[in-house]
């Protein structure tokens, strides 16, 4: 049983969130629904209210009329959802509120981190310490097929676990990808006997791959896949993989070995939850 | 900053007790030994030297690349103390500060005497006069270039952006708070206070050791007094006691005076030497130095004496590991100081401004009163030379003999050391009270006296116990764990400005916002329509 809590930003775009939010309650059992809005204009001003003249009752309650009527028209029973309108105190406050709430599941529209309210989200995301998931405006989010990029790091645990943890979450498909490069440090010898270095590499990687996969999934069919990235990045190399195979779904850490500092999103999840990678995301943290 | 409480002693336990007892401890041993205590210093000094010489190389090196890294990249444009900071002081008037933490006792002591003396004991072989000049500038600007700064910049701005932007206390341990958290107020955070007050106090001695020498010598060489340990000793005391003084009448601002005349006293000093001493050999050779420097920067920067022969040996020992290990062991000095004026300003503009406006400064004085000694050297051999090995401390007075209005300049001289030492003396014990009572600006009165006293009192007894050699080693042994200490700050900085970035990510944001009252208005006029049907 999850409580997912969904952030909205008043733009056309909320009703397609809403109908992956609705498409995910069907899958899932979902136990609460948490509609948030961040009013922007807080940062600002000191006194939202009257920033906008002739309003005919507080903002707040205006908002959260509307919010509560699209997600009734959506066939959310108003039983079970709160509309939650953050109106002072900044992104800290509503951060720490986030990371202190009962949620356990953030929804993000993928549209809206770098456009539209892009400073609010792209910074939210970074500092919640809740997994996060990154819906596509324009598809249905779908759980069947689900691919686990994985470097094997201890981020890669934590997304097991989260699969594993998951009541209701059971996919059809697991893959488990990882994009293998050739450590830079051969780089002088790399031309005389790259195609034997690639093979040790990837034989390496097999190694490590069955005893991640082995050792997370224990009962259960994985599909493993090695990948030799070559000149192409790591993000470019799972997204191809993704979209080529018509995946539903990318779970991975908010990043991988490279770095422990919590706060920064990796190079490759920040690349795969650009709103131009048109796939769903569920990061990690 | 809270507010001191008590009224003559408000002090960090933890800190403050350490602290003094290892001081005392160190004073009264040096005074019972008594002259053994030369050879202990010398020992102390050779194997610190020789086995971690390496190291201390290769860490003043990467303090630098650190710096440059962290003005240049991503982070270059984070703002110490939060988006909307503003500068405190205008562009012209924090590049004068900047100038007046270069100038200090050590400039004046060493101007002359350090590429005099290299020039005479050359630290790489040469036979040529000429290439020889250009070692001993070489290493000198090696000295007090870059490198020096790059230790002042690391500590002035993690301490900078941990006060400003975190809003910790102005001390040392707050800068570990990405490492430690809240640990910072504990054991750990005490240790690393106690390891600063230490090094910030015998790197404070040892400079206030340098100036009564040559303080001593110039009195030597107006008046005829006696140049020696118990005049330097008599002249500390007096000295001491016209700072401490200072300190207890209040008189903030007389030392706030005394340290702008200080400054301008300097820059006129500098002029006369320009005009007077050989002007158009001192551009010319200033501006060749600077191209030397940067040609041979890896060269003589990495530079460990590796393959020296084993008569130069040891050079590299009582030079340019004393300098790095004097440079890191005062670095919360200097470190505090350009912190405090450098609020609103943005990483690189921090790191440029520190690299670059001190640097350029000693330089020139390097250049006016080191080239010119040589010079002079050159013309007349022997004549400042030996002086120079003879006492470091009166190459100045010797220089300027050679020009005109000698007894008028080596006055000035004189009096500008004194003043500076009483300004060091005031506003280091300003820091280490600080430090000591747990990142306090205001703290009581009766602490400032005790560490001016304290410092005053190191100074002799170093003098006492081995004059420059034990100068020396007081600075490289107390330098040397507070390398870790620095080492540790380059992590922790990084760690803050990381964290410092992902809250800043930010795009058009008024923009958003007008777009965003644009959707807000349309729905609060599409529920006023609906509520009326």
């Amino acid at each position: 049983m999850a409580k997912l809590l969904v952030f909205l930003d008043l733009t056309p775009m909320d009703s397609s969130l809403m109908e992956n939010v609705k498409r995910i309650t069907n899958e899932m059992s979902i136990e609460k629904i948490g509609f948030c809005h961040y009013v922007e204009i807080q940062e600002v001003t000191d006194n939202v209210n009257s920033y906008f003249k002739d309003l005919d009752a507080p903002l707040d309650e205006i908002l959260r009329d509307e919010i509560t009527e699209t997600a009734e028209q959506f066939g959310f029973l108003p039983d079970n959802f709160e509309v939650l309108i953050h109106i002072r105190g900044g992104k800290d406050s509503l951060t720490d509120w986030v990371n202190n709430s009962e949620y356990d599941l953030c929804i993000f529209g993928k549209k809206v981190i770098h456009v539209g309210t892009g400073v609010f989200s792209g910074r939210l995301c970074r500092l919640v310490e809740k997994p996060i998931l990154f819906v596509t405006e324009s598809t249905l989010i779908s759980m069947d097929r689900v691919l686990v990029p994985t470097e094997f790091s201890h981020y890669s645990k934590k997304v097991v676990n989260l699969i594993n943890g998951l009541k209701d979450f059971k996919p059809k498909d697991i893959t488990a990808l990882h994009v293998y490069h050739v450590p830079p440090a051969y780089f002088p010898f790399i031309s005389e006997q790259s195609d034997d270095l690639i093979e040790k590499a990837k034989a390496h990687a097999r190694k490590k791959m069955d005893h991640f996969v082995e050792k997370s999934f224990p009962n259960r069919h994985v599909q493993r896949e090695l990948i030799y990235a070559g000149e192409n990045t790591t993000a470019k190399v799972i997204f191809d993989y993704a979209v080529t195979h018509h995946m539903d779904l990318v779970i991975m850490g908010v990043k991988g070995k490279t770095d422990d500092d919590n706060i920064l999103i990796g190079s490759v999840s920040e690349n795969l939850i650009k709103r131009d990678k048109n796939i769903p995301v569920l990061l990690v943290k | 900053m809270a507010k001191a409480k008590k009224k003559y002693f408000d002090v960090h336990g933890p800190v403050f007790w350490p602290a003094s007892v290892l001081i005392v401890v160190f004073i009264a041993t040096t005074l019972i030994v008594g002259e053994p205590m030369e050879r202990v210093f010398g020992n102390i000094q050779d194997g610190i030297s020789n086995y971690t010489g390496w190291f201390l190389v290769i860490a003043v090196n990467v303090f630098l690349f650190f710096c440059i890294f962290v003005g240049f990249s991503k982070f270059g444009s984070i703002k110490l103390g939060g988006e909307n900071a503003e500068p405190e002081f205008t562009k012209g008037a924090w590049f004068a500060m900047l100038f007046s933490a270069g100038m200090g006792i050590g400039v004046i002591f060493w101007g002359v005497a350090e590429p005099m003396y290299h020039f005479t004991h050359p630290p790489i072989p040469q036979e040529d006069e000429v290439l020889r000049m250009e070692q001993a500038m070489n290493f000198t600007f090696l000295h007090w270039g870059m490198h020096a700064w790059g230790i002042y910049a690391l500590v002035g701005l993690s301490l900078a952006y941990f006060t400003f932007s975190r809003k910790l206390p102005l001390t040392i341990r707050s800068v570990f708070y990405p490492i430690l958290k809240e640990k910072i107020y504990g054991w750990p955070g005490d240790i690393i206070d106690v390891l600063a007050v230490l090094a910030t106090l015998f790197g404070l001695a040892t400079s206030l050791g340098f100036g009564v020498q040559q303080v001593s010598s110039g009195l030597n060489y107006l008046l005829g007094w006696p140049d020696s340990t118990l005049t330097q000793i008599l002249l500390i005391l007096g000295i001491t006691l016209i700072a401490t003084t200072s300190v207890v009448l209040g008189i903030n601002k007389g030392v706030k005076f005394l340290s702008e005349l200080n400054i301008r006293v300097a820059g006129l000093f500098l002029i006369f030497m320009l005009i007077v001493g050989p002007t158009l050999f001192i551009f010319d050779s200033f501006i060749q130095n600077i191209g030397d420097y940067f040609q041979k920067f890896f060269e003589v920067s990495f530079w460990t004496e590796a393959y020296s022969r084993s008569e130069t040996v040891g050079w590299q020992n009582s030079w340019t590991l004393f300098y790095w290990a004097w440079w890191i062991s005062w670095s919360p000095f200097v470190g505090m100081f350009i912190a405090r004026v450098s609020k609103g300003r943005t990483v690189r503009e921090f790191v440029m401004g520190v690299l670059l406006v001190p640097t350029l400064l000693t330089f020139l004085w390097m250049t006016t009163f080191g080239g010119s000694g040589l010079w002079v050297e050159i013309n007349n051999p022997g004549l400042i030379s030996e002086s120079v090995i003879d006492n470091v401390s009166t190459s100045l007075f010797v220089l300027l003999k050679q020009f005109p209005l000698t007894t008028i300049t080596s006055a000035i001289g004189v009096v500008l050391v004194i003043n500076f030492f009483v300004t060091s003396s005031d506003s280091g014990s300003l820091v280490i009270d600080s430090i000591t009572a747990g990142g306090k600006l205001d703290a009581p009165v009766g602490q400032r006296i005790f560490w001016a006293l304290t410092e005053g009192g190191v100074a002799a007894v170093l003098l006492v116990g081995g004059g420059l050699t034990a100068l020396q080693t007081a600075a490289i042994t107390t330098g040397l764990p507070f390398t870790f200490v620095l080492i540790l700050m380059m992590y922790s900085l990084l760690k803050g400005l990381q964290k410092e970035h992902a809250m800043n990510i930010k795009s058009e944001k008024e923009a958003d916002v007008e777009k965003y009252s644009e959707r807000v208005k349309q729905i609060a006029e599409k529920r006023k329509t609906k509520e009326k049907v």
